[in-house]
């Protein structure tokens, strides 16, 4: 959505009015603090624009780098580590755009791999959550070899 | 979910929510929703005081206490907007001096915006809404799980884990 709103822009569709205002409560969207494309600026600015990305990549390619996934995971509160560089270049006064999206890209890609362990835990806990009777049903279907741990 | 990680959230989404329709400081939400990220992790605060050090950090936790804080933010910033519409002004006006700020907008986007199609009234206040729940969760979800990474406590060697 965020690459697709200028090319819609470009081609003059309407939907162009959509696109921009779902991100226009998150993002500024100066377009000098921008990345263009198609002579539109982007749904969102350099750094927002390296957040989506580093999240994406993270989600995508994190999970499977087990030795950077367990150096953040381990000790969470390393994450401050991933989150500072962004800081430190937000309150500089000379930040550039690849400083703004690079910086961005490590922060989002660090709290990729938080959710997904979050999403992790969350559906690991599940089955404690269910009514034994639902349980009872649940292990006796499609699911049993993976509760059958919990059961016996 | 405990009756106190319910009252964090609570608190948490509230403050989000209000300070997010305050004028000027809701501006703080073009960071990366700065505001709402700043609720969940006080949720999340807010909900791990004083509870025992655990090995694990809580993220699923955190993420779910984040979660409702969005929720509480979106519910509240949507009731204290409705008074403060009256003295700031029409948010569709406001809008439409986002949109003309951005570069190479084109025109019949602007059209758009002001012309008949706007007089949607109550429908486009319930989109808005939803759209501002929809984000509120998202992020206040993230800053629950940054703000559990952050608090989380740790069993000492002392304290016999």
């Amino acid at each position: 959505m965020v690459v697709a709103a200028p090319l819609v822009a470009a081609s003059g569709g309407r939907a162009a009015t959509f696109l921009y205002a779902v991100f226009a409560p998150v993002c500024h969207q100066l377009a000098e603090r921008s990345f263009h494309l198609a002579g539109h600026p982007l749904a969102v600015c350099h750094r927002c624009f390296g957040f989506y990305a580093g999240f994406t990549l993270g989600l995508i390619v994190l999970p499977l780098v087990r030795p950077a996934r367990d150096w953040l995971l381990d000790e969470p509160r390393r994450i401050l580590l991933l989150l500072a560089p962004t800081a430190v270049d937000w309150l500089l006064p000379m930040n550039t755009p690849a400083s703004r999206s690079v910086t961005a890209v490590l922060a989002g890609a660090a709290i990729a791999v938080l959710i997904w362990a979050a999403i992790g835990q969350i559906v690991q806990e599940m089955p404690r959550n269910l009514p034994p009777g639902e349980g009872a049903v649940r292990d006796a279907g499609a699911f049993s070899g993976s509760t059958s741990e919990e059961t016996s | 979910m405990t009756p106190k990680k319910l009252k964090a959230a609570a608190i948490g989404g509230g403050a989000a929510g209000i300070a997010s329709s305050i004028p000027l400081v809701n501006l703080a939400n073009c960071a990366c929703c700065a505001l709402v990220v700043g609720g969940g992790i006080l949720a999340v605060y807010l909900a791990m005081r004083g509870e025992a050090a655990t090995e694990k950090a809580p993220l699923g936790d955190g993420a779910m206490i984040g979660v409702l804080a969005g929720v509480a933010a979106a519910v509240v910033g949507a009731i204290v907007a409705i008074p403060l519409a009256a003295v700031v002004g029409d948010p569709m006006e406001q809008m439409r001096s986002i949109m003309e700020g951005i570069e190479g907008m084109p025109p019949e986007v602007l059209e758009a915006l002001g012309g008949e199609e706007a007089d949607f009234g109550a429908a486009l206040g319930l989109i808005g809404f939803l759209f501002n729940l929809v984000t509120s969760v998202i992020f206040s979800g993230i800053g629950g799980v940054i703000g559990a990474a952050v608090f989380h406590k740790k069993p000492t060697l002392e304290s016999g884990a």
